[in-house]
């Protein structure tokens, strides 16, 4: 299990990263999604032990990592550029890991052999690297990262320049090699397909901070705000601002009235309301039933629909 | 087809000029040492310890330069600290300095009567500390070059499939670098192999090269069928490191794609104790001799010596040869660099000068034109020879970076060729250009072997001139020479600021 606690970091007095918490249970599959410049590469790198955070605790399995360095924290990071050492042939990149770790040539060259064919490279083993394609190179640096079996996986938006059939059958492969062996993963990335096909849980990193941790399911239905929609692909966001009175609900078989409080479950949104006469009520509406708001007569605002602050957002 | 034939017409000039004064000579050499009994040339044990000795300096100065420039070269590479890029700056320098300043700074620190106390003369380590003083440099901006390319995800990839820190450096970041480091060294080879000043000043008589040796047995002994073999011996030498670079450039040529490693402020005491090491490596190896040389200038109280009669001659020279070969510099420079856009022949030329070295080409042109060896169409063809390809290559460089799009987007707006060339091609290629003719004028101010080679009393230069000086007996004369030394050192400082000089718009354009 790897737990971060309040890790914050800043470059130059410009905060990079606010007071982030997170706990991977071993073998769990963490996406880190977020556009670019919100920190995620950061935090991949403080994971990693290559960027010291400001403050913040890391623990893995029990042990804290602080002062850790990277060579003793055995997890293995995985690059958009792939990283493969250009001096070195495939099968001297697999076995990179092994051999600064101190195993004898002979064993490392077994196992890395064994890690190619399993993957479907073993003719490769004696190429120049620079003479793969892209997603044979990723597969060299998946093996060189496997091989050394490692306890959690990072991913530095892995599959960002492969082309889309490449990546998808990629995706696959490692989440399974991932399941068989146990491995944890954290991908950081700014693709929301890739983040909700390959994890189990998705934290949604902006401006710093994490914004939301759910699972794939959980974060479509219920975004936590506009932006989170937008950035999760709804083509159609509206805001509204629910001013307690101002904001009536038309339509519908409901009287106008105005919200006073929202509260939502997986399907069923419960508005608390006020008539014009001031009796209160609650209403439950399915994601199906549609509602028109008061300044949007002429636009009907489907569902779900989302809180934030005092912001209101109907999805359509 | 047209295009072709004008770079063909613009290519005559250049291809003709170096057939004059480069391989005409280099032929007439080679004839003059065949009809020469090599054999026992070779076996005279003299001879064979000036072989030796010209490549066991030079192999030595590539250890010690490979040995501070790994060190130095990485910590300049990975960290950002204040006086960096006057740093890189100051390592120019060399670059420009005549070698006969650098040989009076080293002689006023170790030479007898010099600021260290004890004299290194008639040792080899005055020649070393000298090949060091011109080549580190070389090696630090190769290897700064290097190691600044290493890619920051190999080094993350590195660390975290667990390489300590120097694992790291010597598995990934070392055989990264290590090409740039062994083109580097090459050249470092070529010129101590082929080197003459230095080695005529510090080298003593024990301790002198093969250059050494081919001018003495010329000026002193007249025996140039011995000479044209040793030159022959020189050259070849000096061309097959020239292929082994080719060969390293080519296999070492590997794609390394991906962001650099960024620069990091130093932080760590062990960060902060290898920063004053490289400041102590530079400052012993680098400024020593520079601020040796101010000093001596300053104390040496022989003024005077400017308002003499031969040095107004040979200050009259220096100006006058300098102003013929930046005139010949421009010309050939220019339609080499032109012509050179569509032959890449022509581009492998530009390096003929490195091979060849001033001497031998100073004993050919002597050896071909014995008539013409009083005229200053031969000097100046030996100094614009040594001078152009700075601007041949700077320029055919910036002529391959120019966008086609730019002259192209210049004619569809309406601008005919020459308009063209005059705003938008000549203002992009202006800095190469001037940085070009600052190495050719630096050149030119401070040649030594071709103008001693050649020598006649009526083409004293500046830098024979404090050579004359040296050679006379008496303390005067030691400390004219140092004055004299002084006013070069600033000649070839103002040479360095025209080269560094920031570029207008340069950062627009970056």
């Amino acid at each position: 299990m790897l737990e971060l606690e309040g890790v914050s970091l800043s470059y130059a007095d410009k905060p990079v990263l606010n007071d982030i918490s997170l706990v991977l249970p071993q073998g769990e599959r963490l996406a880190v999604l977020g556009p670019s410049g919100c920190g995620k590469s950061s935090l991949l790198n403080i994971i990693a032990g290559l960027v010291m955070p400001d403050s913040g605790v890391l623990r893995h399995q029990g042990r804290s990592l602080v002062g850790i360095p990277p060579e003793q924290r055995h997890f293995a990071l995985m690059f958009q550029d792939f990283a493969l050492f250009p001096h070195l042939s495939v099968l001297d990149n697999v076995t990179f890991g092994l051999v600064v770790r101190g195993m004898s040539t002979s064993q490392a060259r077994k196992e890395g052999l064994a890690m190619l064919a399993s993957l479907g490279l073993a003719t490769y083993a004696d190429n120049r690297v620079w003479n793969l394609s892209g997603g044979e190179q990723q597969r060299v640096a998946l093996a060189r990262a496997l091989v050394t079996r490692p306890a959690l996986i990072l991913l530095d938006e892995p599959f960002s320049s492969l082309d889309a059939n490449l990546r998808e059958g990629l995706q696959r492969e490692c989440v399974e090699r991932f399941a068989a062996m146990g491995t944890s993963m954290i991908m950081v990335t700014h693709d929301r397909r890739e983040a909700l096909q390959m994890a189990d849980r998705i934290a949604v990193m902006q401006s710093g901070r994490i914004v939301q941790v759910a699972s794939a399911a959980e974060l479509v239905a219920r975004p936590s705000s506009a932006w989170l929609a937008r950035f999760l692909g709804w083509a159609n966001v509206n805001e509204h601002r629910a001013i307690p009175d101002r904001a009536f609900i038309l339509g519908g078989d409901y009287p106008p009235a105005s919200i006073v409080a929202i509260d939502y479950d997986v399907d069923m949104i419960t508005l608390t309301l006020k008539a014009r006469e001031g009796e209160l009520y609650r209403v439950r509406v399915s994601q199906r039933e549609w509602l028109v708001l008061g300044e949007l007569k002429e636009s009907p605002v489907g569902l779900p629909l989302g809180i934030d602050g005092d912001q209101v957002i109907y999805f359509a | 087809m047209t295009r072709r034939l004008v770079s063909l017409a613009i290519g005559v000039l250049p291809v003709a000029f170096l057939c004059f004064s480069a391989l005409f000579p280099v032929l007439a050499l080679l004839q003059a040492g065949w009809s020469t009994a090599v054999a026992g040339l070779l076996s005279d044990p003299a001879i064979q310890w000036r072989l030796f000795w010209s490549a066991a300096q030079a192999l030595l100065t590539c250890m010690v330069v490979l040995l501070l420039g790994i060190p130095v070269g990485w910590f300049m590479a990975r960290h950002e600290f204040a006086g960096r890029s006057m740093l890189l700056r100051v390592m120019m320098l060399p670059f420009v300095l005549p070698t006969l300043v650098a040989g009076m700074g080293i002689l006023a620190l170790f030479g007898s009567g010099g600021l260290a106390g004890s004299t290194l003369e008639e040792t080899p380590w005055l020649l070393l500390y000298g090949n060091v003083f011109y080549n580190l440099p070389l090696v630090l901006r190769a290897g700064i070059e290097g190691f600044g390319r290493v890619p920051e995800t190999s080094l993350m990839a590195a660390r975290t499939l667990g390489a300590s820190r120097f694992a790291a450096f010597w598995r990934i970041e070392w055989p990264l670098a290590r090409p740039w480091f062994l083109a580097a060294l090459c050249m470092v080879f070529l010129y101590c192999f082929s080197g003459f000043g230095l080695a005529l000043l510090l080298g003593g008589y024990r301790y002198a090269t093969v250059e050494v040796e081919i001018y003495r047995m010329v000026a002193y002994e007249l025996n140039l069928g011995d000479a044209s073999v040793l030159a022959m011996a020189a050259m070849g030498g000096a061309l097959l490191v020239a292929l082994v670079h080719g060969r390293l450039e080519k296999s070492g040529a590997r794609p390394i794609s991906g962001k650099p490693a960024p620069r990091v402020p130093v932080r760590s005491l062990a960060g902060r104790l290898m920063g004053v090491g490289v400041m102590l490596i530079l400052m012993v190896f680098l400024l020593a001799p520079l601020l040796a040389v101010l000093w001596r200038a300053v104390a040496s109280d022989a003024w005077s010596v400017w308002l003499e009669e031969d040095t107004r001659l040979a200050l009259f020279n220096t100006f006058r040869f300098t102003l013929f070969t930046l005139t010949g510099v421009l010309l050939i420079g220019v339609c080499h660099a032109l012509a050179a856009r569509h032959t890449v022949l022509l581009r492998g030329f530009a390096l003929l000068p490195v091979v060849i070295s001033p001497v031998c080409v100073a004993f050919g042109l002597l050896l071909l034109y014995p008539s013409l060896s009083a005229s200053l169409v031969v000097l100046v063809s030996g100094y614009v020879l040594l001078a152009y390809p700075f601007v041949a290559r700077g320029l055919s460089a910036s002529l391959d970076s120019l966008p086609a799009q730019l002259p192209n987007a210049s004619r569809s707006l309406g601008a005919g060729p020459l308009a063209t060339f005059y705003r938008v091609v000549l203002p992009l290629v202006a800095p190469s250009l001037r940085r070009g003719l600052a190495f050719a004028a630096a050149t030119a101010v401070g040649e030594f072997a071709v103008t001693l080679f050649l020598s006649r009393p009526e083409w004293l230069t500046l830098s024979t001139l404090i050579y004359q000086r040296l050679g006379r007996a008496g303390q005067s004369n030691i400390a004219a020479a140092s004055c004299l030394s002084g006013g070069l050192l600033l000649a070839a400082l103002l040479a360095f600021i025209l080269i560094e000089w920031p570029d207008h718009g340069k950062e627009n354009r970056a």
